[in-house]
């Protein structure tokens, strides 16, 4: 593993200043559980890390009618916030699925939010990839059986995060707070298509921080969250869901569906929310707004099948966030 | 007729053999006190760090030394491959040693290997099976990347045609998989000399003394091999000490100081062995009574790099007219090496998958269909009764005809599997006993415990012996300064050195009752050993207690020699598996949730670590059956899974409830147990997997997307 | 023809470097194998002096490479 520096500051401003306007130079450690990992994999090599666990806020305070989550809150605290999921059940639902009891003991909501792809060509360091610096994806013809149905291209990776899909369906804005100050990004802003950034997945600066992520008020809102997971514990869902459907009377006025595990970012699938618009909530109907969701999604040689299981993931959560039962 | 009971041979009433008895080493182990190889440290020891190929197929152009030399607290350096031998500077899989550093600490080693400067030529290779089989790989082995074994047939295949009502043409594929060992392989070596004495995580102790003897050249009496604890080997560790295990004595000698060199889990995945794939081509018939009338399978798989790669097929059940065709298919992957029963579950699950589609043709049930087609019954051939008997535990009359007409997507089914496997040892395997006059009982003999419980089953069988308690029996084992014994593979321990502790124990107590038999004035024939006391037979009351008895033996200990003799062990076991899972059939993900054990295995020993057996064996297949796979990059013949993250293993909440039933077979004495309950349970799921959805999976593992597959084409 | 412990290697056929497992364990053969399954071949050999599936001249080893042709075969 290379040498590194490594800088513990108390405080977001001294944290900010310890970072570096570099690529992967001087870089932020949360909970350590995907950058030291990629560390002693010779994936990403930092001259410095800066722990941001005593210099970033780990709490949940009121705010706005909504509440604001500091970025060194810890998975497991996040999962078992009774605010969160009175007000967010679908972020509970996603905190509680993340890897296994240990990492969420020790992972935090900013790393959760800022980790890498868990490509398998991204991680090996025999895969010089586009991630890495490279000049080719090695997945379209290559094994690709969990890699990007929807927004490919020239990289197929997912997006790794689980928290990400429920942020941007309650419409989070995310605190980031750099040399400059700070700036207020919309989750929908921040997390970006390799046709537009291919060397990360997110509009975060080198020698930025994500600080806060601010959830706006629910209001009337139903949720259903949906996992497809493959095992039960320390694995990734192949594909996932969430729903927030707002009601009146027994039909739907409007609707969120974000898919998670088959983009390279939390994935909205606006011809779903369009599609339930005005629809009382079936079985038929949900499976119609999954098949519309998944409408525009180009399979690469195998992974047709996370087509399918998107599709359910969908379906499920639309059934979930109407109250029904679902196997 | 009288019959003489041979006291040495195993008791008619035994006290502790057969019974429940907590591991010996449990607490050892769950408090981290066992010292594994892993756990070695010795006096100014070093690291090894082994440089590996990158690519499956290259010739080494050079190695530079001289950064990595210049490294902190390097103290030496070793070429594996040299560049300049043009005979051997190829490197033939991804993963093959090419040079070596020994360092002061672990992550020094690991830098200077980084910094180890390897130039290859990169040489075309052929990682694909059907390429090779297609004549569209490059040519890499000399010989050719196929080659055809012998084709077999018995019969008349056109006449066992004739007289089939059905046929079935189907091709069936498990795939390759890694060992996977909790505990990587590796090495502690420490010269002092021309003596080499080795910690090593190793199946075979004595196995692997004559293996590094032999290659450093040096006598097998100047090394001592020792292993204490190990953490799984699952045959991978039952053969060569390895380049690893050379590499590190050879840096240890160079560096004059111990070295320690464990491999990681990318190197234990790339290099340290695997289980071969298997494809199957079958074509077969079936009378419309239900009986196989004709197979004709042509097969293949891949061992990896000019290995074999065989297996039985058709499985057990008795066709009388066959063929079999099969080829080896040499790939730039690391060679195979056995891996728990091998063969036998890539020939059952080909097999088993069939059957049921056969049963289908004639409309019968699938356990009725097996017992038609089994060879006849026989204490090595038990499957008829196990299938009867299994069948009513396991509730088989709930079970639906293929395909689970319950609505909704949850689909539930069950499936039967049967297997058979050796078993059978012989000695030599000596043990020698010592009782001293404190009342300590010493078991010792040169075997090793492979995680199986071999230290409580050298416990049970003393304590039997003596009419002790197991814990009052301390084994030693694992040093081969405790004498020579066979290495544990092919189920064979248990059945190899229990006669020898038996008779050991036995004639130590004779000697005992010799010593004990004057002051209670009776013959020592007279005396047994029963709950912790020397008495007289049939009554306890004239006698003494175990630690009265042993002060009468004065300072120098009782000792006394066993060895393996005829009779008192056997070979080959029977088994059956059922399963039961339910399906998602949207999503293509499936939970098992019950599997039904019924295994034998001779006389019963040591009841909880034989079930513990079971266990293992059973989640071992069914990480076979729905998770493990390694992945090669098609294009660069790389592993993109050389980790726990993606080489996928069941957890905790993936593995299911599992029943065991063993059947006690005590009058065929020892027979080994740990490769048989892990051979048929892939191919139970598969066929469960197959009654719930209604249509057959036919290769592994059984992944979402194979399941949504089969659906599909199922429907189609 | 001597038969070492393993059916498959024979003294005097097969370089005395070749190893394969059943050199170290002393499995017991049941006649009755033979009416569960056909033959067939799946052992791994090594080369007790590399200590790997490879000889001293980088090439596979098994019986039917490891008879004489080689340099590097020792009787
Ligand atoms: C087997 C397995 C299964 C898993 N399953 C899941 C799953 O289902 N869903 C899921 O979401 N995750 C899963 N994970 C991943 C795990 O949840 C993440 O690695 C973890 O959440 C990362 O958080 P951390 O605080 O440890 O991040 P770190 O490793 O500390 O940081 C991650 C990245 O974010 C950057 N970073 C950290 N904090 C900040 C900040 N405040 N501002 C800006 N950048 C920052 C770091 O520089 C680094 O690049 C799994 C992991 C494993 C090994």
């Amino acid at each position: 593993m290379k040498a590194f520096a490594y800088v513990n500051p108390t405080n977001e401003k001294d944290a900010v200043a310890a970072l570096s306007p570099q690529l992967e130079h001087s870089m932020p450690i949360g909970g350590g559980q995907d950058l030291l990992a990629r560390m002693k994999d010779y994936v990403t090599q930092p001259d410095r890390i800066v722990n941001v666990k005593s210099a970033l806020e780990s709490t949940v305070t009121p705010f706005q009618g909504g509440l604001r989550i500091g970025a060194a809150m810890k998975m497991v605290d996040l999962s078992e916030h009774a605010e969160v999921a009175r007000m967010y059940p679908a972020i509970s639902a996603a905190a509680i699925e993340v890897g296994t009891p240990q990492i969420r003991n020790q992972a935090t909501v900013g790393g959760n939010l800022n980790q890498r792809p868990r490509c398998w060509y991204y991680r090996n360091e025999e895969f010089v990839c586009f991630k890495k610096g490279g000049n080719t994806c090695f997945s379209p013809a290559g094994e690709n059986q969990f890699h990007a149905i929807l927004g490919g291209g020239p990289s197929f990776i997912v997006h790794p995060s689980s928290l990400a899909v429920p942020m941007l369906a309650y419409g989070a804005t995310f605190r980031l707070s750099g040399p400059k100050g700070e700036r207020l990004v919309p989750a929908a802003d921040y997390f970006t298509l390799p046709t537009k950034n291919l060397r990360t997945e997110n509009v975060l600066a080198p020698d930025e921080l994500l600080t806060h992520v601010m959830l706006p008020a629910p209001g009337e809102l139903r949720s259903g969250h949906y996992e497809v997971r493959y095992k039960t514990s320390h694995d990734w869902p192949i594909a996932f869901a969430t729903v927030l459907l707002s009601m009146q009377g027994g039909k739907v006025r409007t609707a969120r569906v974000v898919m998670g595990a088959v983009a390279p970012v939390p994935w909205r699938a606006r011809a779903a929310e369009q599609f339930l618009a005005g629809k009382t909530i079936t079985e038929a109907t949900a499976a119609a707004a999954a098949d519309a969701a998944l409408r525009d999604a180009h399979p690469l040689s195998q992974n047709a099948y996370k087509i399918e299981v998107a599709k359910v993931a969908v379906k499920r959560a639309i059934l979930r966030a109407a109250g029904m039962q679902t196997a | 007729m009288a019959e003489t009971i041979d006291p040495l041979n195993w008791p008619a009433t035994p006290s502790v053999l057969g019974t429940r008895v907590k591991r010996m080493d449990g607490p050892e182990k769950v408090t981290g006190r066992a010292k594994y190889t892993f756990d070695i440290s010795r006096p100014r020891m070093l690291y090894g760090r082994i440089v590996r190929s990158p690519y499956p197929h290259a010739r080494v152009v050079s190695v530079d030394l001289t950064a990595a030399s210049r490294m902190p607290g390097v103290k030496t350096t070793l070429v594996w491959r040299d560049p300049a031998n043009t005979q051997n500077n190829l490197v033939m899989f991804q993963g093959d040693e090419v040079a070596a550093v020994a360092a002061d600490t672990e992550e020094h080693a690991i830098d200077a290997a980084r910094a180890i400067k390897v130039e290859y030529q990169v040489l075309p290779h052929v990682t694909l099976v059907d390429r090779a089989l297609a004549g569209t790989a490059p040519a890499v082995f000399t010989g050719g990347n196929v080659r055809a074994a012998q084709p077999q047939s018995t019969g008349d295949l056109t006449k066992g045609f004739g007289a089939a009502a059905h046929t079935i043409e189907e091709t069936y594929e498990t795939q390759v998989i890694t060992h996977t060992c909790m505990e990587t392989h590796g090495t502690v070596c420490e010269w002092e000399g021309e003596r080499l004495t080795a910690w090593i995580s190793t199946q075979g102790i004595n196995g692997a003394r004559e293996n590094f003897a032999s290659a450093l050249g040096i006598p097998q009496a100047n090394v001592r091999v020792i292993c204490q604890y190990m953490g799984g080997g699952f045959g991978s560790k039952a053969l060569s000490v390895g380049a690893e295990g050379l590499i590190c004595a050879r840096l240890a000698k160079a560096a004059n100081a111990p070295v320690k060199l464990m491999l990681d889990r990318k190197e234990e995945h790339l290099a340290t062995g695997n289980r071969p794939s298997a494809t199957a081509r079958i074509k077969a018939g079936v009378s419309a009574e239900g009986i196989i009338t004709a197979f004709d399978g042509d097969t293949w798989g891949t061992g990896g790099a000019g290995a074999t790669a065989g297996f039985p097929l058709p499985y057990i059940y008795q066709i009388a007219n066959r063929r079999r065709a099969h080829k080896d298919v040499f790939t730039n992957t690391a060679q195979q090496r056995p891996m728990r029963a091998p063969g036998h579950p890539q020939g059952s699950f080909n097999t088993e998958i069939m059957m049921d589609e056969l049963a289908d043709k004639v409309k019968m049930d699938p356990v009725e269909f097996r017992i038609k087609n089994l060879p006849p019954e026989a204490p090595n051939a038990m499957w008829r009764s196990y299938l009867r008997e299994g069948a009513a535990e396991f509730g088989w009359d709930k079970r639906h005809p293929t395909g689970d007409k319950t609505p909704g997507p949850i689909k539930t089914g069950m499936g039967v599997s049967i297997h058979t496997w050796g078993g059978g040892g012989r000695g030599p395997a000596p043990a020698h006993c010592e009782i001293a006059s404190d009342g300590g009982v010493v078991m010792r003999a040169g075997t090793q415990d492979i995680g199986t419980g071999t230290r409580t089953l050298v416990a049970v069988i003393t304590a039997d012996a003596l009419g002790l308690q197991p814990t009052q029996v301390r084994p030693e084992i694992g040093d081969t300064l405790y004498g020579v014994s066979p290495a544990s593979g092919g189920s064979t321990t248990a059945a190899s050195i229990s006669p020898g502790i038996r008779v050991a124990a036995v004639k130590a107590l004779d000697a005992l009752k010799e010593k004990v038999a004057p002051s209670l004035g009776v013959e020592p024939a007279a005396l047994v050993a029963s709950g912790g006391r020397i008495h007289v037979k049939d009554d306890p009351s004239k006698g003494m207690s175990w630690a009265d008895a042993c002060k009468r033996i004065g300072p120098q200990s009782i000792t006394s020699d066993g060895d393996w003799r005829p009779g008192m062990s056997s070979t080959t076991t029977s088994g059956v598996q059922f399963a039961e899972v339910k399906v998602d059939i949207e999503t293509g993900i499936v939970k098992v949730t019950r599997v039904l054990v019924v295994q034998d295995c001779g006389l019963v020993v040591s009841r909880l670590t034989a079930e513990s057996q079971c266990y293992g064996g059973v989640i071992g297949s069914l990480n076979f059956a729905l998770f493990e796979d390694r992945i090669l990059d098609r294009n660069s013949g790389q592993m993109v899974n050389p980790n726990m993250e993606w080489y996928l293993l069941a957890g905790m909440s993936d593995i299911p409830r599992i029943d065991v039933r063993l059947k006690n077979q005590p009058e065929r004495g020892v027979i080994g147990l740990g490769e048989p309950p892990t051979v048929s349970t892939a191919a139970a799921i598969t066929l469960a997997v197959r009654n719930a959805i209604g249509v057959s999976v036919r290769s592994l593992p059984l992944t979402p997307a194979r399941i949504l597959g089969a659906l599909r084409q199922g429907i189609a | 023809m001597l038969s070492l412990t393993s059916p498959k290697i024979h003294v005097g056929v097969h370089c005395l470097k070749l190893r394969t497992k059943s050199m170290y364990i002393h499995a017991v053969v049941d006649p009755d194998e033979a009416t569960f399954y056909d033959a067939y071949d799946n052992s791994a050999f090594w080369c007790v002096s590399t200590q790997t599936g490879f000889g001293p001249d980088g090439q596979p080893v098994r019986p039917d490479l490891c008879h004489g042709e080689r340099g590097c075969c020792r009787f």
